[in-house]
């Protein structure tokens, strides 16, 4: 029997003369300065305040919530019963945006793998 | 897990030192993560940006990191995720980068200074399946065990091996009829 390595030379003649060989190039000292790009994005990052833009319009929703409670309880009980309904859902759906917007980096990162789990399939 | 790697998430974890401890991973895998970005994209400045995108999602993502995983085969994993998505809403792009190999098309931009018939096997391994193209990349390029690409991937061993047989002689097909 023939060494795996001349059977692979045999069978895949072009496949086994460019193994290991690569043309491509990368301008001088570029993984030092990659390096140093990675490490100033992530110290940037770091000094940045991130805030959650879901949290913020989760806070005026809840405003919203309260004036909209209390302007029906001061000016009327006319069709109460719809009104709620329609505050209900109105809120509910808005929570349900603002949840999509909230993403974490975990879910994200699931995400990507639902999508490169797809795409292997 | 790696030594290196073990004492790289020690660090991490335990010692109060985690940019130190990022910076030693960078350092560990900055190379690795380039050529494998840089093979799948093939163009240089995306192959940058991409692997400066990873090396963040993993700084972002490393304290939810759970460590009965490789943190080797999750770096690659990140690195993958990235690619492809670049590659699916690039699709263009990358057919352009291809041609800025051939031979007659080349310039200094393209950082390419291969034979022609290795400009030929990008442009056979982009004719394969999604699927195929990865499991060629991560075993013919990179040296991946098996395991580690199912790791990866997802997938049974049986049938990464069947599509790197596949994708082997497909691309041998496609040299030696355009050669």
């Amino acid at each position: 029997m023939k060494p795996t390595q001349t059977h692979t030379e045999d069978t895949f003649p072009y496949l086994a003369r460019l193994k290991g060989k690569n043309g491509f190039s990368v301008p001088t000292d570029y993984f030092d300065s990659l390096e140093n790009s990675i490490l100033n994005k992530v110290d940037e990052s770091n000094n940045t305040k991130v805030f959650s833009i879901g949290k913020v319009f989760r806070y005026a929703a809840s405003v919203a919530a309260i004036a909209i409670a209390s302007s029906i309880f001061f000016f009327g009980e006319n069709d109460q019963s719809t009104q709620d309904e329609f505050d209900e859902l109105t809120v509910s759906e808005y929570f349900e945006d603002i949840a999509e917007v909230d993403l974490e980096l975990e879910e994200s990162l699931e995400f990507d793998e639902i999508v490169m789990t797809t795409k292997n399939q | 897990m790696k030594l290196i790697d073990q004492d790289i998430l020690t660090q991490y974890y335990t010692s109060g030192k985690e940019e130190i401890a990022f910076g030693r991973l960078v350092s560990e895998y900055k190379e690795r993560v380039y050529w494998h970005v840089r093979k799948m994209v093939l163009n240089h400045e995306d192959a940058n940006d991409i692997t400066q995108n990873t090396f963040i999602k993993i700084w972002r993502g490393l304290p939810k990191f759970k460590r009965e995983s490789n943190l080797y085969t999750w770096i690659y994993r990140i690195a993958t995720n990235e690619a492809l998505n670049f590659i699916q809403a690039n699709k263009k792009r990358i057919a352009q980068s291809i041609e800025d190999i051939q031979l007659d098309n080349r310039s200094e931009e393209s950082f390419f200074s291969g034979e022609e018939i290795e400009a030929k096997l990008y442009k056979a391994i982009s004719t394969l399946p999604q699927k195929q193209k990865l499991v060629f990349h991560m075993k013919y390029f990179n040296d991946l065990t098996y395991n580690e690409m199912a790791e990866i991937l997802g997938g049974s061993v049986g049938s990464l091996k069947a599509s790197y047989h596949h994708a082997h002689k497909k691309i041998e097909s496609y040299l030696s009829n355009h050669d």
